[in-house]
């Protein structure tokens, strides 16, 4: 059995970085709407007047912009034909062309139509609309002109009136795939349909030669009368199929199999050739306007030298059907504006390109905003593609409350606000960032992510993972971070950990999780952001893992013994130097491979987990420091630039790949010294962006144009809520007041928590910390005890009046409390015309303090 | 066998008996004790619970089937124990291990599978059989068990049930044209042979095509209008062919045809997909029918009604056959269910547990006692109709068995996907393979005196073997060619045959002439010998009478000269008479050499003369086809019951 993938990583961006956006000098009117658009607006209040403003002015623009277009349409700056090269051998090989258009704006177009093609030996092939058919052998070239371009194709054609042996595997198999008949839901599941099975997208050829050729006799297949096989009738639904109709009799691949059942239903030669890669083409296309197209081409290259275009036999999917959708025949759409990621599938091997979708005759100007550093030239970069504008910089309590909350998890006290507000060191923002890294609550934060990373939690059956090896785990993470140990250091303790687990804490990482299977998926999903649990049982679907990379990549951990020690609780862990993962077709011994990198040489007796750690956590594994990068990055945006973090696959690439690359190398740089990637983050533009929106940027949600608004996690908030109130929360395990944050097992868990999402950290997966707003936590904060007792026990109003300070001090002082801002004029107006008659003072300031509690403005981190 | 208990006896002194006697007795049977112990004979060893089976038991079973746990009830520690039984009754059945729950759980022929997890070694079960087998016994001076039932006699009392009276039914004219023409042949999903006449039915496109076994002749053909037919069954008086079959996916039917005319008698069915199995009873009361809805279907023949139906099989019915006295009927599923049902009611009576495999053929023994079923988990299992239960499971295909089928005599062909053709005694001995070189035979059937099997296999050859050497007859062609194209293969052969015997006629001729001239040379050197002789004796005479003369004239001169020209003749004729005979030995070899290459191309001419009678005996047989009777049914109701 074959089980090969292979990804060809798509050049994203290469092109069109080059074409830098060069728009002619806009007209007086549209200078001035450009300055209104990026004027910087205040975060709080309506801003109707400016909205009806921006109304009447993006009325007029159209109208100036037409005039403006025809007068000076982009210029073609570059014309491509794909592929390179054609290469026809044999009869039945063809070669589709597609050629594009690149304009100065970016902008691309498919230009195949309006192209001429000239072939030099008219002799030697057959041109039909824009496919290249054999007829003698020989080499030439074609020449390909559009608006004056020329380009020229080398040909070359060979033994084309010899006929290729129709192949099981070549010919057969790849109709089955993107026909759909080997997909989960049809005869690729685990039992097949009504009996007959197929390999899942075809990982099994041998095998599906058998079940369809001599499983059932005489029942799947006619060599006697061909067409009458029950395998075509029930594809073409001339018998009924629950399938229903997967091709038409007559088209290719109707045709395909009958050659084949003609043939006597052949088996392939062992020596069969086998796809070394796939290329698909062109790697980079911005469309303009709903209804622009672009045909893709995807060209396989076999172990035998020879090249086919398989467009035909491709699965084509988007990621976003929205913005472009693909069809069978390979031709992207766009719809509305937006990027889209298409993954081509053939054999099993899958590739992917990416396509922009931007309106029609957008005016599009860069407005002059600073790059504080390389974050935010690369975000500007992927906006610019996009015609996004990022929206304006944060106002400076906004800013104060989100650094803080991103940074250590809690808010900036009354003071701080007011000090922060009042600054006018130019640097205030770099200095508090600064000041925020030195604090303990920082590494607070972050042990509780690794925590959740590390799957730290006691096990009902203490044997398994008493609470004692919990918090010594915890304790040793703590230690690792708070003295700023490089996290490539700690992942290698952690991957080698050996000895008794009471001595070395970090060997704790073997009592978690003691299959070995599991674990390798863990160390996968969690140190690389990848998962491979897919390729257990067949070669994963949507990405490049083949079942022999994930038993090869399971077998660093073979060797990983465990045994008890004196008290039952330890485990001491050590190297077995025995033990083996089988494939389970075949049961073949699988020999440890780096998961997508090479197969290192282990010498006999040596710990296969120090060649493995001395891999994942290094430059070598390009998968270790972009992770990283990328769950910094998603802590503090609310969403990775691969996104969940922890799925990076072929079919999810990075919504910015440069950025993700840059970050990873800075972080190698600094040696994974992660603070130092922080303090990069937050120094930058992007981070400290309005959530508000501007005209450009409303829909988009991935390219970071504009800040998201997310809810404050569980115990963040819970710790918050105590903070505020003065209150102290007690929690098992922990003393009186001790923050949620410093929770070390993850079994231990309160209502609030629980409702609000708190990760039970059963898996490594991101998923286990829930940030969606609910029905739930709405009514708990309302009615629960969360807000109402702390705000009672907590007792601060009734401890301020007795001080004597006036209402005008204390509504200040909650809100810069609470939402770390200074109420606004309406807001006071509106307050105090609560303290009616026979009111008492302190059942409105609580109940104020109750309400700021339970705003969204308090339980949003925006 | 008896020694131990004679030193037993003797061992104890009887104090009456002198001293000396008692030693010179104690002396005889060591030393017979002694004779016994060396004489060899291991087969012939008791194998006892004592002895051989209860340190098995020790090993992998006492630890659970012991007094305090008894699993399942079951105690083995001791010997009344294991009699016994457990939970759901006796364990062991003195004499037939396959009939022993505890047999078929260690060789995990049946649940529970025992030990748990793990099987004993081969040796280990081989010794609980012969335990089994041998009546177990407890120790070596136990009595045999006496088997709880008679041994089941697997001996075939009749072999003619349904054997029509008459000669057997022959094909009438069928037509010779294929309904399909292809040029490859495809696998065969059914072979039937007609029980009493050498007339076998093979599974075509659209057609079933009829051969004669004893000539291996092609007979004619059977249109099947609806479709591929997919099971084939003879009549057991073997007037009657039924074929079940359609279009897979989306109609299937039954239909019976009279061979000796060549007519539908009826169409039964309209199912929903190509009916994979059915069979018709030896009273031609009922047909049954299956197929992939899982359905087992049994119509009456007088109307075509369904009378019952089952859905007792949960997955497709892949076998169907009545017991030739049509008493029941037996159904097979690609789950491995095997069932057997009261024919004329329907009613479910027996459950046949065992097959792990789906069913690939089902096969009665023609006295209806025993049924064979082939399942892809390798076996072919032997059952015991009016019991349900098993009486042989042959390991007979590793990988699968496709086909099963009995002879009259109660032998059984089988064939499998470890690409061996099989033929086995009842019993379950093996007799021999057939030799089998091409993949996948996945159907075998025996002819009518069971001298030879018929088989096909994947590629869609049909062989003929001869079944007491194992060797290969000849071939049976699944895939006709039209007449037209028989016509124009036959005419332009006999062109060739005509030249090659006037080629051989001319060489005759030649060769015919040279005997001739051969003769002739020959008779002359006879002919010249006699008359050399002839001459010699009248020179003889000559000389003689010359003698004479000279005698009585001794001066005459002239006499003296015919004297001496006499005697040179003489001389002379007497050297001819020297070399004739080797002349004559010459030319007789001559003539016999030539005389037998005139006998030989003789032979050559006949030879030639015959085979192109032959032919053209064929080709006109190919020519004066008679439009034969359509494959519609019959008009008005034609009643099956004889």
């Amino acid at each position: 059995m074959k089980n090969r993938t292979r990804t060809t990583q798509p050049q994203v961006g290469a092109d069109l970085r080059a074409a830098r956006v060069a728009a002619p000098l806009p007209a007086p009117t549209e200078r001035k709407a450009a300055a209104l658009r990026n004027a910087a607006r205040p975060e709080v209040g309506p801003y109707l007047g400016t909205g009806v403003g921006i109304f009447i002015l993006a009325c007029l623009l159209p109208f100036s912009a037409r005039a403006f277009a025809a007068a000076s349409a982009p210029a073609l700056s570059d014309v491509k034909v794909f592929p390179a090269d054609i290469n026809l051998k044999t009869r039945q090989d063809r070669q589709s062309l597609v050629v594009q258009a690149i304009y100065a704006d970016g902008v691309t177009r498919d230009v195949t139509g309006q192209s001429t093609f000239v072939l030099g030996n008219q002799a030697l092939a057959k041109l039909d609309k824009a496919t290249l058919f054999p007829v003698a052998d020989g080499a030439t070239e074609l020449k390909v002109t559009f608006s004056g371009r020329t380009l020229t194709v080398p040909v070359k054609v060979e033994n084309a009136l010899a006929e290729q042996p129709i192949s099981f595997v070549k010919d057969v198999m790849p109709v089955f795939t993107k026909a759909g008949c080997n997909t989960g839901g049809c005869h690729g599941s685990s039992r097949g349909k009504d009996g007959f099975r197929l390999s899942l997208f075809g990982y099994d050829p041998d095998g599906d030669h058998f079940r369809l050729t001599r499983e059932t006799i005489a029942r799947r297949i006619n060599l006697e009368v061909p067409e009458e096989s029950l395998v075509l009738e029930k594809a073409t639904n001339r018998v009924p199929h629950t399938g229903g109709e997967r091709f038409k009799a007559g088209t290719d691949f109707y045709n395909v199999i009958l050659a084949w059942l003609k043939a006597g239903a052949p088996k392939d030669p062992a020596n069969v050739a086998t796809v070394d890669r796939l290329e698909i083409h062109p790697r980079q296309s911005v469309l303009e306007g709903t209804g622009a197209t672009q045909q893709l081409t995807v060209r396989a290259f076999y172990s035998d030298g020879t090249d086919r275009d398989v467009t035909a036999l491709t699965a084509f999917m988007s990621n976003n059907d929205v913005a472009v959708k693909v069809g069978e025949d390979g031709k992207a759409a766009a719809g509305v504006r937006g990027e889209a990621f298409i993954t081509a599938r053939f054999e099993a091997h899958a590739t992917g390109v990416q396509v922009l979708s931007i309106p029609k005759n957008l005016n599009f100007t860069w407005p002059a905003v600073a790059e504080h550093n390389y974050i935010d030239g690369l975000v500007h970069a992927k906006l610019k593609k996009l015609r996004l504008t990022p929206s304006a910089v944060s106002a400076d309590a906004t800013f104060l409350r989100r650094v803080y909350l991103d940074i250590t998890g809690t808010l900036p006290s009354a003071d701080d606000v007011r000090k922060f507000l009042t600054d006018t060191a130019p640097a205030k923002r770099t200095a508090v960032i600064d000041d925020l890294l030195s604090r303990k609550e920082f590494v607070d934060l972050w042990v509780m992510k690794w925590a959740e990373l590390l799957q730290i939690r006691s096990a009902d059956q203490q044997l398994q993972m008493s609470t004692k090896s919990a918090l010594q785990y915890f304790e040793w993470l703590e230690d690792q971070i708070a003295r700023n140990i490089p996290v490539d250091a700690m992942v290698k303790t952690l991957l080698t950990a050996t000895g008794p687990s009471f001595e070395a804490p970090a060997a704790n990482f073997y009592k978690v999780e003691r299959d070995t299977l599991k674990l390798s998926e863990n160390v996968a999903q969690a140190f690389m952001g990848v998962r491979v649990q897919c390729a257990q049982c067949h070669n994963h679907p949507f990405d490049r893992w083949t079942m022999n990379d994930y038993y090869s990549f399971a077998a660093f951990f073979a060797h990983v013994g465990r045994k008890a020690g004196e008290d039952p609780r330890e485990t001491i862990v050590f190297n077995n130097a025995s033990g083996s993962v089988k494939h389970p077709v075949g049961g073949k011994d699988m020999a440890p491979k780096f998961l997508g990198g090479a197969q290192p040489v282990v010498p006999k007796g040596g710990d296969r987990r120090h060649i493995l750690a001395d891999w994942l956590a290094s430059p070598d594994n390009p998968y270790f420091a972009r992770n990283l990068a990328n769950i910094i990055w998603a802590h503090f945006f609310g969403k990775g630039i691969v996104d969940p973090v922890d799925d990076v696959r072929v079919s999810n690439p990075a919504s910015n790949p440069e950025l993700l690359e840059a970050l990873a190398a800075q972080l190698t740089d600094y040696r994974y010294d992660f603070k130092k990637l922080v303090r990069d983050i937050c120094r930058s533009r992007t981070y400290q962006l309005s959530p508000v929106a501007n005209e450009t940027n409303g829909a988009d949600e991935q390219n970071f144009a504009r800040a998201g608004i997310r809810r404050i996690r569980a115990e963040i908030l819970l710790d918050a809520l105590s903070h505020v109130t003065a209150s102290s929360e007690k929690i098992r395990g922990l003393p009186q007041g001790a923050r949620a944050v410093a929770i070390a097992d993850g079994r231990t868990s309160t209502y609030f928590l629980t409702t609000f999402g708190r990760a039970t950290r059963e898996t490594p997966c991101s998923c286990e910390v829930k940030m969606e707003p609910n029905l739930s936590q709405a009514l708990h904060l309302l009615n629960g005890d969360a807000v109402n007792a702390k705000v009672v026990n907590g007792g601060l109003v009734k401890k301020w009046l007795k001080t004597g300070r006036s209402r005008e001090e204390i509504i200040e002082e909650l809100y810069l409390r609470t939402l770390n801002r200074f109420p606004t004029a309406t807001e006071s107006e509106k307050i105090l015309a609560f303290f009616t008659e026979g009111k008492s003072a302190e059942v409105v300031l609580n109940d104020l303090f109750w309400s700021l509690l339970n705003a969204k403005e308090f339980v949003f981190n925006h | 066998m008896r020694a131990h208990s004679v030193a037993e006896r003797l061992s104890v002194p009887s104090r009456s008996r002198s001293g000396s006697a008692t030693k010179l007795l104690l002396v005889a049977s060591l030393a017979a004790s002694a004779f016994a112990a060396t004489s060899p004979d291991p087969a012939a060893k008791k194998i006892t619970y004592e002895d051989d089976v209860l340190p098995i038991f020790r090993d992998n079973c006492l630890k659970c089937h012991n007094p305090d746990k008894q699993k399942g009830d079951l105690d083995l520690t001791s010997f009344s124990a294991a009699i016994k039984g457990g939970g759901s009754g006796a364990t062991l059945n003195a004499a037939d291990p396959d009939n022993s729950q505890l047999f078929k759980s260690v060789t995990h022929a049946d649940e529970p599978s025992m030990p748990p997890n793990a099987k004993l070694t081969d040796r280990d079960i081989a010794t609980i059989r012969k335990w089994i087998e041998g009546g177990l016994l407890q120790g070596v001076n136990s009595k045999a068990i006496a088997a709880n039932k008679p041994a089941v006699d697997l001996a075939i009392k009749s072999t003619n049930l349904g054997k029509p009276d008459g000669p057997p039914p022959m094909p009438g004219p069928l037509p010779l044209d294929p309904v399909v023409t292809s040029a490859r042949g495809s696998a065969l999903s059914a072979i039937a042979h007609s029980p009493w006449a050498p007339v076998v039915a093979l599974a075509g496109a659209k057609q079933i095509v009829l051969h004669n076994t004893r000539d291996l002749e092609f007979i004619g053909v059977i249109p099947f209008a609806e479709g591929f037919p997919f099971d084939l069954k003879f009549s057991r008086n073997g007037k009657l062919l039924l074929a079940s079959g359609g279009r897979g996916g989306k109609s299937g039917h039954v239909v019976v045809w009279d061979i000796t005319t060549g007519e539908r008698v009826i169409t039964i069915g309209d199912q929903f997909d190509s009916v994979l199995a059915a069979d018709i009873s030896a009273d031609q009361q009922w047909i049954a029918l299956g197929g992939p809805d899982r359905i087992l279907k049994i119509h009456n023949t007088k109307d075509g009604a369904l009378e019952h139906r089952s859905k007792r099989h949960t997955e497709w019915v892949t076998a169907v056959e009545f017991s030739p006295d049509s008493k029941f009927l037996g159904s097979g599923d690609r789950n491995g269910g095997l069932m057997l049902w009261e024919a004329a009611t329907g009613h479910e009576m027996f459950s046949l547990p065992g097959h792990k495999g789906a069913i690939t053929a089902i096969s009665w023994r023609g006295d209806s006692e025993m049924v064979a079923s082939a399942s892809e988990d390798g076996t072919v299992k032997l059952w015991k109709a009016s019991d349900g239960s098993a009486l042989r499971s042959l390991p007979a295909h590793p990988g699968g068995a496709l086909s099963v089928r009995f002879a009259h005599d109660g032998r059984l062909v089988t064939s499998g996907r470890d690409n061996k053709v099989q033929i086995w005694e009842t019993s379950g001995r093996n007799v021999r393979a057939l030799s089998f070189t091409g993949e996948l035979p996945n159907r075998v059937t025996f002819n009518d005196d069971g001298r030879k099997a018929i088989g096909s296999d994947w590629a869609g050859n049909v062989i003929v073997w001869d079944t007491q050497t194992g060797k290969v007859l000849g071939d049976l062609d699944a895939t006709p060619p039209p007449v037209a194209a028989r016509v124009a293969e036959s005419t332009k052969r006999i062109a060739a045959l005509q030249t090659a015997l006037n080629q051989a006629t001319a060489a005759h001729t030649k060769v015919d002439q040279e005997a001739r001239a051969a003769q002739a040379k020959l008779d002359q050197a006879r002919k010249s010998l006699a008359e050399t002789r002839s001459r010699l004796t009248a020179q003889g005479g000559e000389i003689i009478k010359h003698s004479e003369q000279i005698a009585a004239e001794p001066e005459n001169a002239a006499a003296k000269e015919k004297l001496g020209k006499a005697r040179e003749q003489v001389v002379a004729l007497e050297a001819r008479i020297a070399a004739l005979p080797k002349e004559i030995a010459e030319a007789t070899r001559q003539a016999a050499a030539a005389n037998k290459k005139a006998s030989e191309a003789k032979v050559v001419v006949v030879d030639a003369r015959a085979t192109l009678t032959a032919a053209q005996a064929s080709l006109a047989r190919w020519q004066n086809v008679r439009p034969t009777a359509a494959a519609k049914p019959a008009a008005g109701k034609v009643s099956l019951i004889p």
